[in-house]
């Protein structure tokens, strides 16, 4: 190591210190207890899901509504799949803060990548069958009184809002892993790295 | 090996602990998050040790936990901040802090507002080479090429020699 460029620089905190391990050991059971209190309001609003859509899905079924009992529960099962994908996607981030920097930011961002690119899988796609059941369902009840026409009308507007809010979702997905894709490819280039998104 | 540990942390905070603290205070301005941020960077690294096999210098790992630990902090908090790459910097910003009235502070405020403006492997590259550190090991800890660095550090100097050149000459600054 060589004298500073600019000594100002050095001169600052030359008196720090670390901090003691026993509270790092503290620090780290706090971190643990949030982590643990984060788990804990996911379950609780995974399991508030499942009195809605099962006791929606209940009502129609003891109403004779089959169909719609059952895409109401289709529903009520995305949801917990999608909560238990969030779950998984926050547990999985392995620890490593001593690998070189350049392979820190590039293993960070491909995880931000890859979490985005997927969210149509992991986040849409779980909900797809129910609210596809449930839109068939209605559709084809009011078809047998009013007629196809009439019922694909009456369901256009809510079709095209329902799935067009899942598009706008996966398009502003999709452009902001573009803007990580080029992250990567940046750090790429300063590093000679093997990732290609 | 818990006493290794505890051998490898003590070396560790003699040699290395006011660089860290630099390191918060530059890319953190709230001095209570800088704070917390040099915790977390001390915890992190004694975790780490528990890993640390001499397959690098001490040196190297200990930068590179803070380094990563802090560019974590700026992915996690800084969302509204423009950042932008060194090349496109062409002099030191203004400090956002008013009172840093001596000169000696004001340049210490208006580098690490500089710091912050920049993406964390250019963040990285300053920092380091503000702390004396040769192109060569600023490379081992970050992962960038030599060439890179360099290109980076001349920018920098250049950056920082108009400035002073403006400062002290300041008929002459534009």
């Amino acid at each position: 190591m060589s004298p500073s460029p600019l000594p100002l620089w050095t001169a600052a905190a030359s008196d720090a210190t670390f901090t003691d391990p026993a509270a790092c050991a503290a620090r780290a059971s706090a971190f643990e207890r949030q982590i643990a209190r984060r788990n804990r309001r996911e379950r609780i609003a995974g399991v508030i899901q499942l009195p809605f859509w099962g006791g929606l899905g209940a009502f129609f079924l003891w109403q004779g509504e089959w169909l719609i009992g059952l895409s109401m529960m289709l529903i009520g099962a995305g949801v917990l799949v999608v909560f238990r994908n969030l779950a998984r996607r926050a547990g999985n981030i392995e620890q490593r803060p001593e690998e070189a920097c350049l392979a820190h930011l590039e293993r960070q961002y491909r995880r931000q990548y890859e979490a985005l690119r997927s969210v149509p899988a992991w986040y849409i796609g779980p909900l797809l069958p129910g609210v596809f059941a449930l839109f068939a369902t209605v559709t084809a009840g009011v078809a047998e009184s009013k007629g196809w026409i009439a019922a694909l009308e009456g369901a256009l507007w809510p079709f095209t809002l329902t799935f067009g809010l899942f598009a706008i979702v996966i398009r502003l997905n999709i452009v902001a892993a573009r803007a990580i894709a080029a992250d990567l490819e940046r750090l790429k280039a300063l590093g000679g790295s093997s990732y290609r998104p | 090996m818990t006493g290794a540990i505890e051998h490898l942390y003590a070396e560790a905070g003699r040699q290395f602990a006011p660089a860290l603290a630099r390191l918060s205070r530059s890319v953190e301005r709230d001095a209570d998050r800088a704070r917390d941020l040099e915790q977390e960077m001390h915890c992190a690294l004694w975790q780490s040790l528990a890993r640390f096999d001499e397959r690098c210098a001490l040196k190297t790992w200990v930068y590179r936990v803070a380094h990563n630990v802090a560019a974590d902090h700026v992915a996690r908090s800084v969302r509204g901040l423009q950042r932008v790459p060194l090349e496109e910097i062409e002099a030191l910003p203004s400090p956002a802090n008013v009172e840093a009235a001596t000169a000696e502070a004001l340049v210490l405020a208006q580098v690490g507002e500089l710091i912050r403006r920049l993406p964390p492997v250019d963040m990285q590259v300053i920092v380091l080479w503000l702390e004396g550190e040769s192109a060569a090991t600023i490379a081992q800890i970050t992962g960038l090429s030599p060439g890179a660095v360099n290109v980076r550090v001349h920018r920098i100097k250049t950056l920082l020699a108009s400035h002073f050149h403006d400062t002290e000459n300041p008929e002459t600054a534009r």
